[in-house]
């Protein structure tokens, strides 16, 4: 599942993933991410930007982790920030990666197959 | 300072009431001492009473007949000028001046506004163009022989290249949604100022919080490394260095 306000980020972002083979689920906020969540959408990797109106990207995994199904689920943040404090926040809220804005697809694709192996 | 015609009216006009109201006052006098109290320094102290409620009218006056802000900068055409007043009269120019500001503030804010959805809207459709030229050249190189496989390829590659680069919007985005932000905080805060300046008898519009507490909230709202060292930079300080690592497993 990806996870941006930006329509920008999910088209692009969502391009690079269905070419590689992946299928993909978007919400435009973490509000609707957790609806699908709640609603049994069957999700294996989480990607979300961190920075979001209304619950930011560290508030959603937080929700996510309280889920029985989603407890070990890989979670990367997708963000321009790359504040050491935040990315520790978010290591401590139960994130698995960081990849900073802009990525390249070289990037992102094996950034994936790390975590999903 | 010069004095416009207007404002001068306004002197003589306001002195005339003042000149009245301590014309009725002494008049009262003897009135007062005969029918409120026998009492001399009750009735002295009514009169004098009296005579500073003249003055404060004199100003009122002055205030009602100058209308606004009529003082220019320049020498003292005269020495019969109240400076107090001409301070008391400037206020709803400088109120005007700070709206004006606030005005300002609010149109900045709006073209950048504009300026970000424009730059968003500019970005989708120049993604979906670049998905549509991705599958069109799929297709292609799948059901006919016009172009040659690495040469599809490599155009492939090359719109993978510029859709990632289309990420670089959201960032330009984020970064304006954050001057606007810094805007409105800027606006409240002229806001403040303004009311200091026309009440200063009110508590709250003394308790103006420093500048730098503005520059440290708007440091807080930074959401990349680019925009704390342009901030460092621009206040000549050194910024705490940070590992570049753009991708970071746990």
């Amino acid at each position: 599942m990806l996870v941006d306000d930006s329509a920008t980020i999910l088209l692009s972002i969502s391009s690079i993933l269905s070419k590689a083979g992946y299928t993909v689920e978007k919400a435009p906020n973490a509000e609707e991410a957790l609806k699908k969540f709640n609603n049994g959408t069957r999700v294996d990797l989480l990607i979300t930007d961190l920075n979001m109106p209304g619950m930011n990207g560290i508030e959603l995994i937080r929700e996510v982790r309280t889920l029985p199904s989603y407890k070990f689920m890989p979670i990367l943040f997708l963000t321009t920030e790359s504040q050491q404090a935040r990315k520790m926040e978010a290591k401590a809220a139960g994130a698995s990666g960081w990849i900073v804005k802009p990525a390249t697809a070289d990037e992102l694709l094996n950034t994936i197959k790390l975590v999903l192996r | 300072m010069n004095i416009t015609p207007s404002l001068r009216q306004a002197q003589v006009i306001s002195i005339f009431v003042a000149v009245l109201l301590a014309g009725s006052a002494y008049v009262m006098h003897p009135m007062l001492n005969y029918a409120v109290t026998p009492d001399r320094e009750i009735t002295a102290g009514v009169t004098l009473t009296l005579i500073l409620l003249a003055f404060a009218f004199r100003h009122a006056a002055f205030r009602i007949f100058s209308g606004q802000f009529l003082i220019s900068q320049g020498q003292p055409e005269n020495g019969d000028v109240d400076q107090a007043a001409m301070r008391l009269d400037a206020l709803p120019g400088i109120e005007r001046e700070f709206h004006q500001l606030r005005q300002f503030l609010e149109i900045l804010c709006r073209q950048l506004q504009n300026s970000a959805e424009t730059g968003d809207k500019a970005a989708i459709h120049l993604a979906t163009d670049l998905l549509e030229i991705d599958k069109a050249l799929f297709r292609s190189a799948r059901d006919t022989s016009a172009l040659p496989a690495d040469t599809s390829g490599r155009i492939s590659e090359q719109l993978a290249d510029a859709l990632t680069r289309i990420q670089y919007q959201d960032t330009v985005n984020q970064q304006i949604t954050n001057v606007i932000q810094a805007l409105e905080r800027l606006d409240a805060y002229t806001g403040q100022i303004a009311a200091g300046i026309m009440h200063p008898e009110i508590e709250t519009s003394r308790s103006l919080k420093p500048v730098s507490a503005l520059l440290d909230e708007l440091y807080d709202s930074y959401i990349s490394e680019q925009q704390r060292s342009i901030h460092d930079a621009s206040l000549k300080r050194t910024a705490p260095s940070f590992a570049d690592s753009r991708t970071e497993l746990y």
